[in-house]
């Protein structure tokens, strides 16, 4: 605790950001073990300057641009004002969503006035427990990137483990998908993008696999940035979690499911299918007869009717949903409607076998990807023409210091 | 004239429309008191005052229409004919539709039936059970008594006139009420007979070898020496299931029939059966004390079992004291030698003198020892049989065909009279009021003619008993097709045998001994009225009601899917599950009734004691006894406590028992898993069990609620108790039907068993999805890193074999158990052995 106070916003140099200027380079691709990341991360702690200069220099050797840095620069700058956080520093302004485990509420922290997202998630665990929960928690405070959520800070009160997060006016995938219909090529290439470099991010800074990449857990806001969440950043949280879901859709890998190892390979798959889910509108599995993808593509235009996804023809019992994806081909995408890139890309993230499964670097090189970052697609005003946004909300990542 | 004529006509039409209208009130309360003979527990006392109330409303209305009918000429009651109908009297008197037969082929109207006495209404019964006699009887005699009033213009007079129609007894013979018996027999008996009853008592008490001498032999003899009886317990639950036929076929000619049942019953019972109808006891005092008087022994304040324990030190390594069920620990204990009944040295001192008695007595003794002796007034001492006769119960299965000589005589009463009066045992406890002032005395000669039956019994007695006494050989069972024993059997045959020691009592009045030490023991098993209710198969809700209003509730002690516990008050500790209730608007409360209807048919050392429910929504809530200790959870996965093989074994075993006597009476658990099974010192205490589709019905659990959207939750630590079968039926939406069945229970016993072995959950760590595909699968936790031997792994993987048939059944596993090689463990005999055995038997 001592240490916090020198260092309130436990923030470090990420590992190997010194000697390594790019952060996703191929030579970076195993992921280190996550208690020599650790030890790393405290060495590297004691020395660095809490200062915002530090950070920034930092920042600057991380593949982002000036935009996100500048961001990353101000969300940094209003957190330091925050400091420890408790239950009554919030005011509740609604609730968000149901995310795995736990309730999400919008809240205003009183004394700065910040929008964040609240994750309350019950736990009925030892006093012990807890404190490793928000100690491992705090692994968070270090994941600045331009495509992770920024992280406020985590405490227990009442029985619940509360982590406070970066409010995203734009909600998260699923929510948009369910207004939208469908999620158009052009944008699901730059949300992939994006949600690769997290990803990379996450593996090579942090040694973290994601373990949970679904629409839900990919977030937008109104200034078009994507940001992923809820990565398994504490084993002992998942572990003590009281109730977990399990619904209609499963974007869990087959090796998963299995039981046997799995990697980081993992999230791949949960990505692939989930980019099949937003483009054609529907969960894939058990995939659409030719009449269903008529129906969803018979317009065939940008007209993405909302709220029109066709309901598959009986609800799956679990099981049965499980062993579909176990045992049947994989889901892909139809033809003819689809880019033949955006297609390949899919198929090699659905590979049901992990070793034939195409690895991060691979995807981020991929022809698709390629093109979606070469092509300035305009997130913002889809996200905003979409979720009835002002164009620029006030939210946290807009605020007095960034003008 | 023509006035006078109309009027008369107008005075006619009135009447026949009073008539009516009183005729459809008849109905109404006819039918009412039918339903609540027929279908609920006649024993609750607010069912008896129900039929009371119908009773003496059914009398007025009958009354009303009679007298308004003698009122009129010839021709309105030509007209009226059959009003009052004289069958649905019959039936509101509550004879069988034989008899009913029988008396209207003889007697044309209600009128008619009015004006025979007694004496003839029983020729015209003939053939029929006694307590229909004696309800005609009075019931006729009510509905004279009210014309009267009538008559006098008293119809507001506060009269008594209920007679106490309901079925004395679960069974098909119900019999004359006890409570009248209690004090209209005994008078006419007593003017003959009752004299020799208490000279009887001393001196079976005296000629008997003293308590001190029987001691000595108690532990074993005691038990063999009271078979027959047992023996012919069983016969009586037989010939009582038998029902009416035989209890009217034998009743034989003229006044005769029934008598040897219903006279030579009642006497004794004062002596014999204070538990049963402890309320006589107690509401009678005044009023049948006195008559009783003569035949109740005097030896106050008596406890029937009344033999020390013999108690050396013992170094038992695992031991439970049997006075506070506390751990004993190395060589603090004593041990009885005669009963290895066993308890901590501090509590010798309040052990009562139980020796030999079975656990579940000496905790009613315990009880009664420190109460002011009320009805133990009149008890008779007479220990060893007492205990013996108990224990024959206990034992039962391993009786072996008796001596004919016993048997027969045995048989004889049994089904002559103990069928009957056992019936009445169970229900006439709470008829104890002084009903009825006026007394059958058409009863009495009726009474006479069968002293000679009875004498004879008695004779019979001294000669029979004595050498089974003395040859603990003489073991008696009657048919093995009878030798399940579940619970519900055992306490059949107590109550049976209750009656027929009743009948060998009222022989033994004289000379007979081993009745009476029977009978006393009987006693205790029975308990106490209040103990008493909760387990009679009494179908009414109404005794499981506990009002919200009298819980008091302390501090939450858990929280589960279903509800919230709290430690609470009602009478003593308990804990309370009060149920989440959202809405109230569509409560199934009738299912939740049916389950929680279940539970109180449920009573073992295993599982948690199921007191009563809060019934009332939005009110609902499940009243237990409160578990001490923690849960196998706790120590498991929080405390991290290590089980060592033998323990594991241990707790296993007892896991086995709880929930083979689950089975055995058709409960399923549904939700067995280490959160639900508490350890009490070392005793294995399973709770929860049932509750899985009740609180499902309570909307506000968390299985229901988070059937949010398309996704259901899954609370920790749930997933890996579910069967193959379950896990493959698992969906987001209609979870709540779930295929239960017993083999799901087993599997759930197995992850438990996992869980003692190593200290966690079986597919730790992996995402409920993988725990489903896997499971739903076949696929099994990897038992390499296991350190146990092949045989335990053996249970393990038969319990989580991936057919259900494939599976154990728990009595097969607790054999198994039993049976794993390791250092043999000091185990009480009493208690689980015999449960263990039942519930094998019952496979």
């Amino acid at each position: 605790m001592s240490k916090m106070s020198k260092n309130k916003l436990n923030l470090t140099l990420p590992p190997g950001s010194i000697d390594q200027a790019p952060a996703i380079t191929p030579s970076n691709m195993t992921p280190q073990l996550k208690s020599a990341t650790a030890t790393e991360r405290q060495g590297l702690a004691g020395k660095s300057k809490t200062s915002i200069e530090a950070l920034t220099e930092r920042l600057e050797q991380i593949e982002m641009d000036d935009t996100q840095r500048r961001r990353i620069e101000v969300f940094l700058c209003q957190k330091e004002k925050i400091g420890e956080l408790s239950d009554d520093d919030f005011e509740k302004l609604g609730e968000l969503g149901q995310g795995n485990g736990g309730v999400v509420m919008k809240v205003r922290h009183k004394s700065t006035g910040l929008i964040m997202a609240r994750k309350l998630i019950h736990l009925e665990v030892k006093p012990a427990i807890k404190k490793q929960i928000i100690r491992e928690l705090k692994v968070l405070h270090e994941c600045n990137f331009a495509h992770i959520v920024g992280f406020y800070g985590a405490f227990y009160s009442d029985g619940e483990i509360s982590i406070c997060m970066e409010y995203m006016d734009g909600g998260s995938l699923d929510l948009i998908l369910k207004k939208a219909g469908r999620i158009p090529e052009s944008i699901l290439g730059t949300i992939t993008s994006a949600v690769l470099k997290g990803l990379s991010y996450l593996r090579d800074k942090h040694a973290i696999m994601h373990r949970d990449v679904k629409p839900s857990n990919i977030l937008v806001n109104s200034n078009g940035e994507i940001k992923i969440c809820d990565f398994g950043v504490s084993g002992q949280l998942i572990d003590s979690m009281a109730n977990s879901f399990v619904g209609t859709r499963s974007y869990m890998s087959p090796e998963r499911l299995q039981g046997t190892h799995y990697s980081v390979q993992s999230d791949i798959w949960s990505l692939g299918l989930s980019l099949v889910e937003m483009a054609i509108g529907m969960y894939p599995i058990p995939p659409p007869d030719a009449k269903t993808l008529a129906a969803i593509f018979g317009g065939q235009n940008e007209d993405h009717s909302p709220g029109q996804a066709p309901n598959s023809p009986r609800p799956m019992a679990i099981f049965e949903l499980l062993d579909y994806i176990v045992n049947e081909p994989p889901p892909k995408l139809p033809a003819g409607i689809f880019s033949d890139e955006f297609k390949d890309f899919v198929d090699r993230c659905l590979k049901k076998n992990p070793d034939e499964r195409a690895d991060l670097k691979t995807l981020m090189n991929h022809e698709w990807i390629r093109k979606a970052d070469a092509e300035k697609v305009d997130i913002a005003g889809w996200v905003c023409k979409t979720m009835d946004l002002m164009p620029s909300t006030p939210n946290s990542n807009v605020s007095p210091f960034s003008s | 004239m023509d006035a006078e004529n109309e009027y008369e006509i107008k005075r006619v039409r009135d009447a026949i429309q009073t008539i009516e209208t009183i005729q459809s009130m008849i109905d109404v309360s006819a039918d009412r008191l039918e339903g609540l003979r027929t279908q609920c527990s006649t024993s609750a006392e607010l069912t008896q005052q129900e039929i009371r109330t119908l009773e003496g409303k059914l009398v007025k209305h009958f009354s009303r229409q009679l007298v308004i009918k003698a009122s009129f000429g010839e021709e309105l009651r030509r007209e009226l004919g059959d009003v009052p109908c004289l069958a649905q009297w019959l039936r509101v008197v509550g004879l069988t539709p034989d008899s009913i037969e029988a008396v209207c082929s003889r007697v044309a109207t209600l009128e008619s039936l009015q004006e025979r006495s007694d004496h003839e209404m029983r020729a015209l019964l003939a053939g029929a059970r006694d307590e229909e006699v004696l309800r005609l009887c009075r019931a006729m005699q009510r509905l004279r008594t009210y014309i009267e009033a009538l008559g006098r213009g008293e119809a507001g007079a506060e009269l008594q006139l209920f007679w106490d129609s309901w079925e004395r007894g679960v069974r098909a013979s119900p019999r004359a009420p006890r409570a009248r018996h209690n004090h209209d027999h005994p008078h006419n008996k007593k003017g003959g007979k009752s004299p020799p009853t208490p000279v009887a008592k001393r001196k079976s008490n005296t000629t008997l070898p003293p308590p001190a001498a029987l001691t000595k032999s108690r532990s074993h003899e005691s038990q063999l020496s009271v078979r027959p009886d047992a023996s012919d317990l069983s016969d009586n639950s037989q010939s009582s299931a038998l029902g009416a036929a035989e209890a009217g076929g034998e009743g034989g000619a003229g006044s005769v029939p029934g008598s040897p049942r219903h006279e030579p019953a009642p006497e004794p019972e004062p002596d014999l059966t204070p538990q049963h109808r402890p309320p006589h006891n107690y509401n009678h005092h005044g009023a049948a004390a006195a008559p009783r008087s003569p035949r109740t022994p005097t030896v106050s304040r008596c406890m029937a079992h009344d033999i020390a324990h013999r108690f050396t030190k013992t170094f038992n390594m695992i031991a439970t004291c049997d006075y506070c069920d506390k751990q004993m620990l190395f060589g603090s204990g004593l041990k009885c030698k005669e009963c290895k009944f066993k308890c901590h040295r501090d509590c010798e001192s309040k052990v009562p003198p139980s020796c030999g008695l079975p656990p579940e007595f000496v905790d009613a003794f315990k009880e009664k020892f420190h109460k002011d002796g009320g009805y133990y007034a009149y008890v008779s001492p007479l220990p060893g049989r007492g205990a013996g006769f108990l224990s024959s119960l206990t034992h039962r299965r391993r009786h072996h065909a008796p001596p004919a000589a016993h048997h027969s005589p045995y048989l004889e009463r049994g089904a002559g009279a103990g069928g009957p009066d056992s019936s009445s045992n169970t229900s006439s406890c709470n008829s104890s009021t002084p009903s009825s002032p006026a007394l059958a005395p058409p009863l009495t000669p009726h009474h006479h003619l069968h002293h000679p039956p009875t004498t004879k019994q008695q004779f019979h007695f001294p000669v029979e008993l004595k050498p089974v006494v003395s040859s603990p050989n003489h073991v008696t069972i009657q048919s093995p097709a009878r030798q399940h024993d579940n619970k519900e059997d055992l306490t059949a045959s107590v109550k049976s045998g209750d009656s027929s020691r009743c009948v060998s009592l009222s022989g033994s009045g004289s000379t007979d001994s081993g009745g009476c030490g029977r009978g006393d023991s009987l006693d205790l098993h029975n308990k106490h009225p209040d103990e008493r209710w909760p387990r009679q198969n009494s179908l009414s809700m109404k005794e499981w009601d506990i009002p919200y209003d009298e819980l008091k509730l302390f501090e939450v002690i858990g929280t589960g899917r279903f509800g919230t516990v709290f430690r609470g008050s009602w009478h003593g500790a308990v804990a309370v599950k009060v149920l989440h209730v959202l809405s109230d608007d569509c409560v199934p409360l009738d299912t939740f009734k049916h389950e929680v209807a279940t539970f109180r048919k449920t009573r073992h050392e295993n599982l948690v004691l199921f007191m009563g429910a809060c019934m009332k929504p939005p009110r609902l809530a499940i009243v237990t006894s409160l578990c001490k200790g923690m849960t196998l959870y706790t120590h498991i996965h929080l405390r991290k406590d290590k089980f060592t093989a033998n323990k594991s074994v241990i707790v296993a075993q007892q896991i086995s028992q709880g929930m083979g006597y689950l089975h055995a009476r058709g409960i399923i658990h549904k939700d067995l898993k280490t959160k639900n099974i508490f350890l009490e010192n070392g005793k294995v205490v399973i709770t929860d069990f049932g509750l899985f589709s009740v609180t499902k019905l309570c909307f506000g659990n968390k299985l229901v609620q988070s059937v949010r959207g398309d996704s259901l939750g899954i609370p920790a630590g749930w997933l890996c108790y579910l069967a193959p079968e379950l896990c493959r039926a698992l969906t987001p939406h209609a979870s709540l039907h779930l295929p239960f069945s017993k083999a799901t229970d087993v599997y759930a016993f197995g992850t438990v068993w996992y869980e003692l072995l190593c200290g966690e959950y079986p597919f730790k760590s992996q995402p409920p999805e993988a725990v489903i595909w896997q499971v739903g699968k076949g696929v099994k936790q990897s038992l390499a890193n296991m350190q146990a031997s092949r045989d335990i792994k053996d249970i393990l993987m038969l319990c989580w074999s991936y057919r259900s048939a494939e599976r154990p059944d728990f009595p097969h596993l607790l054999s198994t158990l039993q049976k794993l090689p390791r250092k043999r463990l000091a185990r009480s005999p009493s208690h689980p052995v015999h449960l263990s055995r039942s519930a094998d038997s019952v496979f």
